[in-house]
């Protein structure tokens, strides 16, 4: 018998209310639970195979008594799983050529394929091949209980079935978490940790990149006036910049507009231009009615556009006679 | 048989006068009878019973506000005294510790240890906690060892999985020489809630407060009328007190924890406080669950947990509020067990009744368990026909003829508590509970708003116009002092 371990973790999705937050010290929060829902129940109860295969060990009857429907009501019906932030539930199987209740299953399944003629070679194929869900006809649940709690939880409208669906709905209070996930989420967080060092050695080598970057950011967020940062200090500022908009450093590193747009926050922290607080909208300093552009793509463009040469000149000679009026 | 009109109009106009009897032909005649059908009865049914039931017994608690605008109010609570502490990690990297009497050190996520404490695993091995913990930034670092003389024993790895619970007993000593140790204590604490304000007008014009209709209306407890606005003030005061029935059920605490509200009203500025209802307060703590056959054995796990927050004598008035799904549904619940058991055969006769013509159908709303809890269902209309369960019944979220929200179940705690008070209150604001005025201008008041406010022969108005308002400001929410007696049991459709 060969077996063929699998955990998954069932995680109360966190979504504290003001209400909890308030009262969590004196008012704690007991265990979750996950109980019956039509749709799970449903599901799974149609399937005969999986019940015939799963239930007797559960219910501790065969599928013959005359009292089979009832339990099975009253067992999916009384079911409440109790989890504490999270719960550790083993969906494994255990694959014998030679089981009982499987045979002819495997029968068929060595029909279609002469290489399977060991619990290891069943095993492989049916890890390899076969959908979760029908794994079940090959191989028995390490732990049946565990395996219907999965089961339930995959069918189950408050449960996501992976992190990424958790705000799908409103509903969901629940997601399933893999040991594969686990190693998707961890490489991806690396992935994003290695290219933000990246970007940090590209803005950090060059003292004029350094400088545009730490103006450009007065576009996204106020960051005050960059030319009067120390070293050290600009050293310091990327790294705060880094943990709260990493995904800003990642773009601007390689942003081909970088020192465009630092002139743009030049011109705004000088009053030449004027944004609107909390846009992308930015309009002439005096005549606000003038309008660059909804969005930062449109500035550029503006920029960019011979028409504009002189308007754009004219800002740039208002700006030289105002250097040294930024605040200091 | 001729249908003469429409039967049902929603009339949403800011205000009523003629032109709205005329527009729903209320004042055409009526050829069948005068007598309205009711397509969906008076509606004068327990669509109310929080209000009912907290009203009722006076369950009222009234608020003075501490600042303008702050409709926040706490009150004190104690927690349960518990020998038990929760496990951070094992600190050096052994495979069996504790074997053969060495001693090893665990990290402890509270300060509930002390020295020559009694320490109990989750897999049952008991040791001593050789000195007083010491504090490594938020946890305590204990030194233990097993008690038993067995050398083979020891603790198994899966006992130090971080959040399990260990159990803490008496601190045991030598005959001689021994030092004091120190003892734990659970103290008070404050829990908060708010409650907010509600708001509601109804508006007329002209002379409406006069006008007669085809139709003619009966009130409980008075003499029949063809006066319109008896009727629509029906309506008004039917409208506002289910409109705040669910609002104490779902509504959601909306100030932050540095003591901001969140939702702003644009026109004023002014922040719009929301207390937390039913759901939330108890959803809050955990005391929530999901079904769609309901079991005895599910409701056993329910009273048993709410039981298990109850160690003192205080009377329990644990009301199961449901719709007709869930009323249904206990009633099937408590068939399957009686059947599962064989008690139904020898009950036949119960369930079939009469002579020549036989009668079936008997029903159970009662059940008692084991720990002596009589929990009685009471029906209400609020899961049958409240704002919910419309919804549902328009977006098709039926089952079996009954909308999904009638299926849901809400245990609720009215006990008294240790002060004499309820434990679910209404929370109002002192001298707000309730303020009603009439806006005058020159339309006439209906005598169902009670007394004009201008007398004489040449009355005073506040406004020149033709129209008139019936204004209501009220303050309102709905509190558990211990919300961990009380449930709530969702119908899962999805």
């Amino acid at each position: 018998m060969i077996e063929i371990s699998k955990i998954v973790e069932i995680r109360v999705k966190q979504q504290e209310s003001e209400f909890q937050k308030i009262n969590s010290t004196h008012l704690p929060r007991g265990a979750d639970r996950l109980g019956e829902s039509k749709r799970s129940t449903s599901k799974l109860k149609s399937d005969g195979k999986l019940m015939s295969l799963l239930m007797p060990e559960l219910l501790g009857i065969s599928e013959e008594s005359p009292k089979w429907d009832e339990r099975l009501v009253e067992y999916f019906g009384s079911l409440t799983v109790y989890i504490q932030n999270t719960l550790k539930l083993e969906v494994g199987h255990l694959y014998s050529i030679n089981d009982p209740n499987r045979e002819e299953d495997i029968k068929l399944l060595q029909k279609d394929n002469k290489l399977i003629n060991s619990d290891e070679s069943l095993a492989n194929y049916v890890e390899s091949n076969i959908p979760y869900e029908r794994r079940i006809l090959y191989g028995r649940p390490i732990n049946s209980y565990d395996y219907l709690v999965h089961r339930i939880a995959l069918e189950h409208g408050h449960v996501a079935n992976n992190i990424k669906d958790v705000d799908v709905s409103p509903r969901i209070r629940f997601y399933l978490y893999t040991d594969e996930e686990k190693a998707i989420q961890l490489k991806e967080e690396a992935e994003s940790k290695r290219n933000l060092i990246k970007a940090q050695s590209i803005i950090l080598s060059d003292d004029t990149v350094l400088s545009d970057v730490l103006w450009a950011y007065n576009l996204v967020k106020p960051n005050g006036n960059a030319d009067k940062y120390k070293d050290d200090e600009k050293v310091i500022a990327i790294d705060r910049i880094s943990k709260e908009n990493p995904s800003w450093i990642l773009s601007i590193s390689t942003d081909k507009n970088l020192s465009l747009k630092a002139k743009i926050a030049k011109y705004i922290a000088t009053g030449i231009l004027y944004q609107l607080p909390g846009s992308d909208v930015i309009t002439d300093g005096i005549n606000k009615d003038v309008t660059l552009g909804n969005q930062m793509i449109d500035v550029i463009r503006y920029f960019k556009d011979s028409s504009n040469a002189q308007v754009v000149n004219a800002y740039e000679m208002k700006y030289k006679s105002l250097i040294g009026k930024i605040d200091k | 048989m001729r249908i003469i009109k429409q039967a049902v109009n929603y009339d949403t106009d800011y205000f009523v006068d003629e032109n709205t009897l005329y527009r729903n032909q209320l004042v055409n005649p009526i050829e069948l009878t005068q007598a309205i059908t009711y397509l969906w009865g008076t509606q004068q049914g327990k669509s109310t019973p929080l209000l009912n039931y907290t009203l009722g017994q006076n369950g009222v608690t009234k608020k003075k506000p501490t600042k303008l605008n702050d409709t926040r109010y706490r009150w004190p609570v104690m927690g349960r005294m518990e020998l038990i502490t929760v496990v951070d990690s094992l600190v050096q990297t052994l495979t069996k510790p504790g074997v053969a009497g060495t001693t090893f050190d665990v990290l402890f996520r509270d300060g509930m240890l002390h020295a020559y404490y009694t320490l109990y695993s989750p897999s049952g091995i008991q040791l001593r906690v050789n000195y007083e913990p010491t504090r490594v930034g938020e946890l305590y670092r204990a030194n233990v060892t097993i008690m038993s003389s067995n050398s083979e024993l020891y603790v198994p790895l899966g006992d130090f999985i971080s959040g399990t619970a260990w159990g803490y007993g008496v601190p045991t000593i030598p005959a001689s020489k021994s030092d004091g140790t120190a003892s734990n204590r659970v103290t008070p604490g404050e829990a908060t809630n708010q409650f907010g304000f509600y708001r509601f007008s109804n508006n007329i014009a002209g002379n409406i407060a006069n006008k007669v209709t085809e139709i003619e209306f009966t009130f409980d407890g008075a003499p029949p009328t063809r006066l319109w606005m008896p009727e629509e003030m029906r309506q008004f005061e039917w409208q506002n007190s289910n409109m705040i029935e669910h609002d104490l059920w779902k509504s959601e605490y909306n100030r932050t924890a540095d003591g901001r509200v969140t939702l702003l009203d644009p026109t004023t500025n002014e922040p719009v406080p929301k207390g937390a209802g039913v759901f939330e307060t108890v959803v809050s703590v955990g005391n929530y669950d999901t079904y769609f056959n309901l079991t005895l054995d599910k409701l056993d796990g329910i009273v048993n947990y709410i039981y298990d927050h109850r160690t003192d004598d205080t009377p329990s008035e644990l009301v199961l509020y449901t719709g007709a799904g869930g009323k249904r549904m206990f009633n099937d619940a408590v068939m399957r067990d009686s059947s599962a058991k064989g008690f139904f055969t020898p009950l036949g006769d119960k369930f079939i009744t009469g002579g020549d013509y036989l009668r079936y159908g008997a029903y159970f709303n009662q059940y008692k368990t084991i720990n002596d809890v009589l929990l009685t269902v009471q029906e209400t209309d609020y899961f049958n026909h409240g704002t919910e369960a419309q919804m549902d019944r328009r977006n098709g979220r039926m089952y079996n003829g009954h909308p999904f929200y009638s299926y849901n179940m809400a245990i609720l705690d009215h006990s008294l508590d240790s002060t004499g008070g309820r434990n679910i209150e209404i929370v109002v604001e002192e001298g707000r509970e309730k303020i009603v005025k009439i806006y005058e201008g020159m339309s006439t008041i209906p005598a169902v708003w009670g007394p004009s406010v201008s007398e004489g022969s040449i009355a005073r108005a506040a406004t020149k116009k033709d129209i008139a308002s019936y204004e209501v400001i009220m303050s309102m929410g709905i509190n558990f002092k211990n919300p961990y007696t009380s449930f709530f049991l969702n119908f899962s459709a999805d």
